[in-house]
C-alpha cells in the first residue's frame, strides 16, 4: 500500500474514532452544531499527526516525529480553550458548574484528541508494517482500532456517584428558620414566603457514602457543586437570579459523612432526583483514596 | 454553594423593639411591625440579590453569598 494511502486511511480511522466519542448528552456539551464541528476538525488534525508518525520514521525523516511534541502542545491548548470558554459561561448559569467540573470536562476533550491520534497511529502502523494483502491489512487495522477505542472509552468513562454512595429521597422540613433535609441542616431561610415555596416545590435526597474513600471523595466541594449543577440541569430549576434561597445545595453531615441535597425542580419527582444524582460523573480531581495509606485505614476503622 | 466561602452582610432589617440590638457600620432598616419587616426585607433581597436570614432574636439580615 502506498504511503499516501496509508496516511489517508489512518487519518480517516482516527477521525471516525473521534466522531464516535463525540456525543451530545444532557449537558448539551459540546454544543451542536458549531462546537461539534470544532472538535471534529481538531480530531482530524490529531489523527493526521498520528498517521504520519510511522511512515516518517520508516523513511528516516526523524524531524517529522518532533511534530508529535508540537501536537501535544496543541492539545493542551484544547484543554485551555475548553476551560476558558466554560469559565466565561459560568456567569450565565443559574447554578454554576464549579471549577472542578470544568476542569474535568476540559481534560476529557484533551484526552479524546489523544485517542484520535492513537488510533491513527495504530492504523498507520498496521498498514505500513504488515506485508499482507491490502484488504486484510485494512481489516486488521480497523478491528484493532475499534478494540482500542471501545477499551479506552470504557476505562476513561469513569465512575458515577451511584457507585460511591447509596442515594435515598428525603423529606424537607424547617426547624425555626433552618431548612433540613432529613436530619441534615442545609441553611437558614429568613422569609416565610420563601419557606412556603420551598416546602411546596422543593425536593431533598440523602447520599450515604459506601466507605471511607467515597466519604472523603463526596465531601469535595467541587464534587458537590457538580451534583447540584447536574440536578438543576436535568430536573430544571425554579429560581431567578434575585432568589438566592432557591439555589440548590449539597451539605455534609460531618458525624456520618452523609450528604443532604436540596433543590427546587420544575417537576417534583423524587425518583428522578435520585436517578439524576446517581448518574452524576465522579470528578477525577475529587477522587481520593485514603484507604491506600495505613494511617487512612486506621482512621477508617473508627467509622465502620 | 460556590467554591469560595465569602459572604457579605448587605443590610439589617428589624422592628423598633429590637433596633438597639444592632450596632455597627451596616445599613439598618427599622420597620413598624413584623409585616413591614418582611416586606422591606423581601424588596431589599430582590434588589440587592441577597438572601434573607433570620437571627434567633427575630432580626433579619441580608447576606450576599
Amino acid at each position: 500500500m502506498s504511503t499516501g494511502m496509508t496516511i489517508f486511511l489512518a487519518t480517516l480511522v482516527g477521525t471516525v474514532s473521534r466522531f464516535l466519542l463525540l456525543e451530545v448528552d444532557y449537558r448539551q456539551y459540546p454544543s451542536y452544531p458549531q462546537g461539534y464541528l470544532v472538535h471534529l476538525a481538531l480530531g482530524a488534525i490529531a489523527a493526521f499527526l498520528g498517521a504520519v508518525a510511522i511512515p516518517a520514521l520508516v523513511n528516516e525523516d526523524y524531524t517529522a516525529a518532533t511534530f508529535l511534541a508540537l501536537a501535544a502542545q496543541q492539545f493542551r491548548e484544547v484543554r485551555n480553550i475548553e476551560r476558558e470558554s466554560l469559565t466565561r459561561l459560568e456567569g450565565s448559569e443559574l447554578v454554576r458548574r464549579g471549577t472542578a467540573y470544568i476542569e474535568g470536562i476540559a481534560k476529557v476533550f484533551e484526552a479524546r484528541n489523544y485517542i484520535a491520534m492513537l488510533t491513527a497511529f495504530l492504523t498507520s502502523g498496521v498498514l505500513f508494517l504488515l506485508e499482507t494483502p491490502a484488504w486484510l491489512e485494512v481489516l486488521i487495522a480497523v478491528g484493532l482500532s475499534a478494540l482500542l477505542v471501545s477499551y479506552l472509552d470504557r476505562t476513561l468513562r469513569g465512575v458515577r456517584v451511584g457507585q460511591y454512595a447509596q442515594v435515598e429521597p428525603a423529606e424537607l422540613h424547617f426547624i425555626g428558620p433552618d431548612l433540613y433535609v432529613g436530619d441534615i441542616q442545609i441553611m437558614n431561610v429568613g422569609g416565610p414566603t420563601a419557606r412556603e415555596m420551598i416546602l411546596k416545590h422543593g425536593l431533598g435526597a440523602i447520599l450515604i457514602p459506601k466507605d471511607i474513600n467515597s466519604r472523603v471523595t463526596l465531601a469535595h466541594i467541587g464534587q458537590r457543586q457538580a451534583i447540584v449543577h447536574d440536578v438543576a440541569t436535568i430536573l430544571g430549576i425554579r429560581k431567578e437570579v434575585d432568589e438566592p434561597e432557591f439555589t440548590p445545595m449539597a451539605k455534609i453531615d460531618h458525624e456520618t459523612g452523609r450528604i443532604g441535597v436540596y433543590t427546587m425542580p420544575v417537576n417534583k419527582d423524587s425518583g428522578a432526583l435520585v436517578t439524576a444524582i446517581k448518574h452524576v460523573p465522579l470528578l477525577e480531581s475529587a477522587k481520593k483514596r485514603p484507604s491506600a495509606a495505613i494511617s487512612g485505614r486506621l482512621a477508617a476503622r473508627r467509622h465502620d | 454553594m460556590k467554591d469560595s466561602t465569602e459572604a457579605e452582610i448587605i443590610a439589617v432589617v428589624t422592628t423598633r423593639d429590637k433596633a438597639d440590638a444592632v450596632t455597627g457600620d451596616i445599613p439598618v432598616f427599622v420597620a413598624a411591625d413584623p409585616q413591614e419587616k418582611l416586606a422591606i426585607s423581601t424588596t431589599l433581597s430582590r434588589t440587592t440579590r441577597s438572601m434573607i436570614h433570620e437571627l434567633p432574636n427575630g432580626v433579619y439580615i441580608l447576606i450576599r453569598h
